[in-house]
């Protein structure tokens, strides 16, 4: 939320200037309703609701991801109470198995809430939410600005447009695509070197896209994919990078909402990642790579 | 394994060993896996009638996976119980999905031993 609060205040002052430039051009008293608004106040109010949306959003992965130990906890005390009911401590192993079990799902869980702690906001570009179908091609070009401002000044990034069809046209909810692609590329960024080269290569093939993220940077290690998305799972060898490690969580969550698949794998004889997202427009993508 | 055996697909270890624990103490046949590629590799053995699948998995989603397999859950009828933690969701992604009639129970996470265990005997009497 710390991102919003510029923002608001930007848009109070927009209003206050629209309102001050109405009223030293105008004789008649100003009636609210009647004020247009500007093309920096609707802007500035799309980002808003980008912002309150992508939070609400990071708020439900954290929830799913809380529960998920929490649910373990409350299972295995109950467990551990109807075994004390029937036979109280005539079985110790199931005990001792289970305390240890309650020690890890603890473990857990304050691993999360520390990581929470440690979670800042980041921006999001993208405009409006809500499923839609758009060109492909033109959506990506554009998008590519905003992905721009997400690498460092030293670093390059490439968009490479492999379609079959230009006017190719893809029904989704393009704010979680634009949070999807900003997560890769922020975390590709992230792991490069200064002066590295990042590529989105995009290939379209009939009803399948396939956008890949590659980069050259320090790779997945011995780091499972499926470990990697688990919120604040972090690579290998990255830990002089800041990070929170909810990034891929979120855009792995937010693949699954927009029925898409998220994989990630070390690049093929150099170093380096590609986050690859497999997109289709008659919805569910079956067979999974990993 | 038979066809009461019941399916669990939950990605997290800590949680599965839990519920395969709750349902052994039960007397309740079942298979645990973590992942819908280890799911898809069970049912080619056996169609469970009953299935108790998390919403968020690795790979696909709890319902993307049961999508790909509903031929097969539908001509069995097979019962599912949903885990997740976002209930105001779910109804959005079980649009037009082919098990959205199978969907039977939707439990939220942290949930009561006793209650699942009742669901299960519910749909699933012979368990």
């Amino acid at each position: 939320m710390n991102e919003l609060h510029p923002l608001l205040a930007t848009l109070v002052e927009e209003f206050l200037d629209e309102r001050r430039a109405v009223q030293a051009t105008s004789d008649v008293p100003l009636v609210s309703n009647q004020v247009q608004l500007s093309q920096n106040a609707k802007q500035l109010l799309l980002q808003i609701n980008a912002h309150l949306t992508y939070d609400h959003f990071v708020s439900s992965v954290l929830e799913h991801e809380l529960r998920t130990p929490l649910t373990g906890i409350v299972s295995t005390v109950q467990l551990l109470q109807a075994q004390l009911d029937t036979h109280g401590t005539q079985e110790p192993k199931a005990f001792i198995k289970w305390c240890d079990r309650l020690e890890k799902l603890s473990a857990r869980m304050e691993f999360l809430l520390e990581n929470m702690k440690q979670l800042h906001n980041r921006d999001s570009s993208s405009h409006a939410s809500g499923r839609q179908a758009r060109k492909l091609t033109s959506w990506l070009i554009n998008e590519r600005k905003s992905l721009g401002e997400l690498i460092t000044n030293s670093q390059v990034l490439d968009l490479e447009l492999r379609m079959l069809d230009e006017s190719f046209e893809y029904n989704t909810d393009y704010h979680l695509l634009s949070i999807i692609l900003g997560t890769l590329v922020e975390n590709a960024s992230k792991y490069s070197p200064d002066d590295a080269k990042i590529e989105i290569l995009v290939e379209q093939n009939h009803d399948l896209v396939r956008i890949k993220v590659i980069d050259s940077g320090v790779g997945l290690g011995t780091n499972s994919s499926e470990n990697l998305i688990k919120a604040f799972q972090r690579g290998q060898d990255v830990g002089h990078i800041e990070g929170s490690g909810l990034g891929l969580s979120i855009a792995h969550a937010a693949a699954q909402r927009i029925q898409a698949q998220l994989l990630l794998y070390n690049n093929t004889g150099v170093t380096g990642t590609t986050a690859e997202l497999i997109l289709s427009n008659k919805g569910i993508c079956q067979k999974t790579l990993f | 394994m038979s066809k009461n055996t019941v399916l669990v697909v939950e990605d997290d270890q800590l949680l599965r060993e839990v519920i395969e624990d709750l349902l052994y103490i039960h007397h309740i046949e079942v298979k645990t896996v973590g992942n819908s590629t280890e799911a898809d590799d069970w049912l080619e053995e056996q169609v469970p009638d009953l299935i108790i699948c998390d919403l968020f998995l690795p790979k696909v989603s709890g319902i993307q996976w049961l999508n790909t397999v509903s031929e097969r859950l539908v001509a069995n009828e097979s019962s599912i119980i949903l885990l997740s933690a976002d209930h105001e969701r779910t109804p959005e992604m079980l649009e037009d999905s082919p098990i959205h009639s199978l969907v039977k129970y939707q439990l939220k996470k942290p949930f009561k031993n006793d209650e699942l265990i009742r669901l299960i005997h519910l749909l699933q009497p012979n368990s």
